[in-house]
C-alpha cells in the first residue's frame, strides 16, 4: 500500500505524460480566468476594506494541497477512487482508515456524520480534480461498487431539443432557467446523474470552424458552493438571477442536502428550496441595492440594518450570472483579516472551475468530436478511385459506426469494381470472337483466288461490311483499352522499327478505308527513322485519328496527310484533313471520354466518344504528346510526338 | 504440301479457315477440342498447328504445356489464336517456351496467309 501522497503524485505524473499539452492549457487558462473574473471583483472591495490584505496565490495551492493529503490520510480503506475518462479508467484505493465504516444490511456503506463532511469534501476535491485534468466521469465507488459521489461532463446531441418549454428534455425538468447567448443556465435542481443537488449549463459546442457539432452539459452540485463561500467574519452570500439565495455562509441552504430530494419534480418550486433574496434583509433601501446588483457587472453599497451600517461589495460572476455578495458590518471592518483571504480564494477558486471547466471542456471536446471527422474526411479525399483503401480512423463512439460503415462500403465498391473488369473482359472477349468470322469470310470472298471473282455490286456490298465490322472491332478495343488507362493497367511492348515501313504498312492497310470515298491520302516520311516504341499501340494511335479523318473529310476531294520527322529525343506526327474542323471553344474539351464536337454528328456516324481519350492516354502512356490545331472548316491538323525510345519516355513522364 | 492442323472449338472459324487454307494451296484439318488436338500433334503429321487458346476443358495453354512435358514443342511451329485479354507477356512466355508466334482475333486473313508464307520459307 502506498502513501497517499504517493499515489498522488503518480496519479498526477501519469495525467501529465497523457496531456502534457493539456495541462498547459490549463495553467494558461485558470491564470486568464482569475485575473480576470477574482480580479474585478476584489478591485472595489479592496477599495473599502482599508485592512485587507493580498494574499499570494501560492499560499491558496498551498493549502489546497494540504486538504487534499488531509483528505486522503481520513479516508476509510474501503473507499476506491475511481476515475473513468475516454483515455483511460483508473482506481485506487484510499488508503488508512482512521474512523471505520458503518455497512448496512446489504452491505452498502452509510455515511457517518464526520464521513459526510470527508465524502463533501472529497466531492469538492473531485470537483477540482475533474475540472483541472478533464476526466469525463470522476466517482467514489465502494467495495461493493455502489457509487457514492459521481461528477460527469456530459455531451447532448446537436439535435436534441434544448427548449426549456419541452417539459421532457432530460436536462431541463426541474429547475429553472434563463438562456443568453445560445448558452442555457439552470438553476439548482435535483440531478439523478449525480444525485446530488446541483447547478448546470448547458452550452453548444463551437468548433474552429464555427460548427455545432454537440452540447456541453455541466454540472456543479450546489453543496461545492456553498462550502466555498465559507466565511469568519461578515456574510456571504449568492444570488441567482431569480432572486433566490442558493448558497448563504450564515444559513445551510436545504437545497444543498442530498437528503432533500422534492418528492414531485414536476412541480418543483424553488422557493420551497431556496430563500428569496428578500429574507436577508428586507427593506427598500436593501431592495434598490440589490436591483443594482442585478443590473451592474460589480460595485459597492451600504445599507441600514437594525440601526448598523452594513458594507457591501457584490460581483456578478461569469458564466452563471450568480451575484456573488460579500457583506460585512462597519463595526467589524478592522477585524477578521482571514475573511479577505478566504473571500478571494473562494471566488478565485469558483471563477477559474467554472470558467475553466467549461472552457476546457469545450476545447477538448470539439477536438475530441472534429479531429477524428476531420481525419475521416482527409482519408477519403485522398482515396484513388481505382482502389480504395479501408480507412483507418476508429474512436470509440458513433464515428467508429462512420468509419465501418465507410469501410463496408469501400469493401463493396473494390468487389464490384473487381467484377466490373472481369465483366467487361469476358464481354470484349465475346464481342471479338463472332467478329472473326465477319471479318475473316468478308476477306476470303475479296480473295478472288478462294472463291472466285464477285460482281461490282456484291464487292461493293462484302466492302462494307468489312469497312464496318472494322470499325466494331475498334470501338470494342477503344472500350476496353479506356479502362485499361483508367486503371493504369495498360502495358507497352517496346521494340525498335522503322518508322518509314510503318507507314507503308499503314498505307496498304488502310486502302480499303480511304477507296469507298476516294480519298486522297498521302504520306510522307523526312529521312530514314528508327523508333522503339510499341507498333501495335501506334497503329491504334493512327488508325482511331485516320478514320475520325475519314468521317470528317468532305465526299468529294477528301484529303488526309500523314507526316512524319526527326524531333530530336521524339519523332513528331501529323495527322491533318481538310475536313469541317471545329471551333476552338471545342478543342479543349475533345480529348474528354465520351466527348462528341457536334452532337447532330454522333447521331450522323456513330463512335463512342472514346477514341480520342483513348488516343490521347495511349500517347502520354508512351511519353508523348498530343495537340490539334483547327479551325471551323478548315480541316483538322492533329500532332503528336512519340520518343524515339522507351528510356526517354522514362524522364518525360518524370 | 504444307499441311496445317487447326484446333479451334468455334466451328465457324474452323469452316472459314478451312475454306481460306485448302483454297490457297494448303492442306487442312482440323479438330474442335484441345484432347483431340494433342493426340493429332503427337502423330506428328503436321508443319504447322493453329491453336485457339481459349476453349473449355482443355485449353489451348495446356495443350501447350502437355507439349512442353513432352518434349515435342519444337517438331512443328505453332501459331497462337487468342481473343482472351491475355497479356503480352503471358503470350511473350508461351512463345518463349517453344510456341512459334501469336495472332490476336478477330484473324485478320491476309495477315494469316502472309504469316504462314514466312513460316513456310523459313
Amino acid at each position: 500500500m502506498m502513501e497517499g501522497g504517493e499515489i498522488l503524485s503518480e496519479f498526477s505524473g501519469k495525467f501529465r505524460k497523457i496531456s502534457v499539452k493539456l495541462i498547459v492549457l490549463f495553467s494558461i487558462l485558470i491564470i486568464a480566468a482569475v485575473a480576470t473574473s477574482s480580479g474585478l471583483a476584489f478591485q472595489s472591495v479592496e477599495e473599502s476594506v482599508l485592512e485587507s490584505e493580498i494574499v499570494d496565490m501560492t499560499g491558496v495551492v498551498t493549502s489546497k494541497g494540504n486538504e487534499i493529503q488531509i483528505l486522503h490520510n481520513r479516508a476509510s480503506e474501503n473507499l476506491i477512487f475511481a476515475v473513468q475518462n475516454t483515455i483511460f479508467v483508473d482506481y485506487f484505493e484510499l488508503i488508512d482508515t482512521r474512523g471505520g465504516n458503518i455497512y448496512d444490511d446489504e452491505n452498502i456503506i452509510i455515511f457517518t456524520l464526520p464521513q459526510k463532511i470527508l465524502k463533501d469534501k472529497l466531492e469538492k476535491w473531485m470537483y477540482n480534480f475533474q475540472s483541472q485534468f478533464f476526466t469525463a466521469k470522476t466517482s467514489i465507488i465502494d467495495n461493493t461498487g455502489q457509487e457514492h459521489v459521481k461528477l460527469i461532463f456530459q455531451e447532448i446531441a446537436p439535435d436534441e431539443d434544448l427548449s426549456s418549454t419541452k417539459t421532457d428534455a432530460p436536462y431541463f425538468e426541474a429547475s429553472f432557467e434563463i438562456e443568453k447567448d445560445n448558452v442555457h443556465l439552470q438553476f439548482p435542481y435535483y440531478s439523478p446523474e449525480i444525485e446530488r443537488w446541483v447547478f448546470a449549463y448547458t452550452t453548444p459546442i463551437v468548433t474552429t470552424d464555427n460548427l455545432q457539432p454537440a452540447f456541453l452539459h455541466f454540472e456543479m452540485p450546489v453543496v461545492l458552493f456553498q462550502e466555498m463561500i465559507d466565511v469568519n467574519v461578515g456574510r456571504m452570500y449568492v444570488i441567482d438571477p431569480n432572486g433566490f439565495v442558493i448558497a448563504d455562509s450564515d444559513t445551510y441552504i436545504v437545497a444543498s442536502q442530498n437528503n432533500d430530494i422534492p418528492s414531485n419534480l414536476d412541480n418543483f418550486e424553488p422557493s420551497q428550496f431556496f430563500p428569496s433574496i428578500n429574507t436577508i434583509y428586507g427593506s427598500a433601501e436593501f431592495s434598490d441595492l440589490v436591483q443594482n446588483m442585478k443590473t451592474t457587472t460589480s460595485g459597492t453599497g451600504t445599507y441600514d440594518k437594525d440601526g448598523e451600517k452594513i458594507f457591501v461589495s457584490y460581483e456578478k460572476l461569469p458564466t452563471f450570472e450568480w451575484i456573488l455578495v460579500y457583506e460585512k458590518p462597519y463595526s467589524l471592518m478592522l477585524h477578521g483579516e482571514n475573511s479577505l483571504n478566504t473571500l478571494r480564494a473562494a471566488m478565485a477558486t469558483v471563477a477559474a472551475v467554472i470558467s475553466i471547466g467549461g472552457l476546457i471542456a469545450v476545447v477538448i471536446l470539439s477536438q475530441r468530436i472534429t479531429g477524428p471527422i476531420n481525419r475521416l474526411a482527409n482519408e477519403c479525399k485522398n482515396q484513388n478511385p481505382a482502389n480504395l483503401k479501408k480507412v483507418t480512423v476508429s474512436t470509440k463512439d458513433e464515428l467508429s459506426d462512420v468509419s465501418t460503415a465507410i469501410n463496408g462500403m469501400i469493401d463493396r465498391v473494390n468487389k464490384m469494381e473487381k467484377q466490373k473488369e472481369e465483366f467487361s473482359s469476358m464481354i470484349t472477349h465475346e464481342l471479338k470472337t463472332p467478329l472473326t468470322p465477319i471479318i475473316g469470310w468478308c476477306q476470303t470472298l475479296q480473295n478472288h483466288k478462294i472463291l472466285g471473282a464477285l460482281n461490282e455490286k456484291q464487292s461493293k456490298a462484302i466492302d462494307t461490311i468489312l469497312r464496318n465490322a472494322k470499325r466494331l472491332q475498334m470501338m470494342i478495343s477503344d472500350v476496353l483499352d479506356a479502362q485499361k488507362l483508367d486503371m493504369e493497367k495498360m502495358r507497352f511492348d517496346y521494340k525498335e522499327f522503322s518508322v518509314n515501313e510503318f507507314l507503308d504498312y499503314l498505307h496498304s492497310n488502310l486502302q480499303h478505308v480511304m477507296k469507298p470515298k476516294k480519298i486522297e491520302y498521302i504520306y510522307n516520311v523526312k529521312g530514314n527513322l528508327k523508333i522503339q516504341s510499341d507498333k501495335n499501340r501506334l497503329e491504334q494511335v493512327f488508325n482511331n485519328l485516320i478514320f475520325n479523318a475519314v468521317d470528317f473529310v468532305p465526299d468529294e476531294n477528301g484529303r488526309i496527310e500523314v507526316t512524319a520527322e526527326d524531333n530530336g529525343d521524339a519523332i513528331l506526327f501529323h495527322v491533318k484533313d481538310n475536313g469541317i474542323g471545329m471551333p476552338k471553344d471545342k478543342q479543349k474539351d475533345l480529348f474528354k471520354k465520351f466527348y462528341q464536337v457536334d452532337t447532330t454528328h454522333a447521331r450522323k456516324h456513330g463512335g463512342t466518344g472514346l477514341g480520342l481519350s483513348v488516343t490521347k492516354g495511349i500517347i502520354e502512356g508512351l511519353g508523348g504528346k498530343i495537340s490539334v490545331e483547327s479551325d471551323k472548316g478548315k480541316g483538322a491538323d492533329f500532332q503528336f510526338t512519340v520518343p524515339k525510345n522507351s528510356k526517354n519516355r522514362d524522364r518525360t513522364k518524370e | 504440301m504444307v499441311k496445317i492442323l487447326g484446333i479451334d472449338d468455334n466451328a465457324d472459324i474452323t469452316e472459314m479457315l478451312d475454306t481460306v487454307l485448302n483454297g490457297s494451296g494448303h492442306e487442312f484439318s482440323f479438330v474442335n477440342n484441345g484432347k483431340d488436338g494433342l493426340e493429332k500433334i503427337k502423330q506428328n503429321n503436321f508443319d504447322i498447328v493453329l491453336l485457339d487458346l481459349s476453349m473449355p476443358n482443355f485449353t489451348g495453354v495446356d495443350v501447350v504445356n502437355e507439349l512442353i512435358e513432352e518434349g515435342i514443342i519444337n517438331k512443328q511451329k505453332i501459331v497462337l489464336f487468342t481473343a482472351s485479354s491475355m497479356t503480352d507477356t503471358e503470350i511473350d512466355q508461351l512463345i518463349q517456351k517453344g510456341a512459334h508466334s501469336c495472332i490476336r482475333k478477330p484473324i485478320d486473313i491476309p495477315d494469316l496467309l502472309e504469316k504462314l508464307t514466312e513460316i513456310e520459307k523459313s
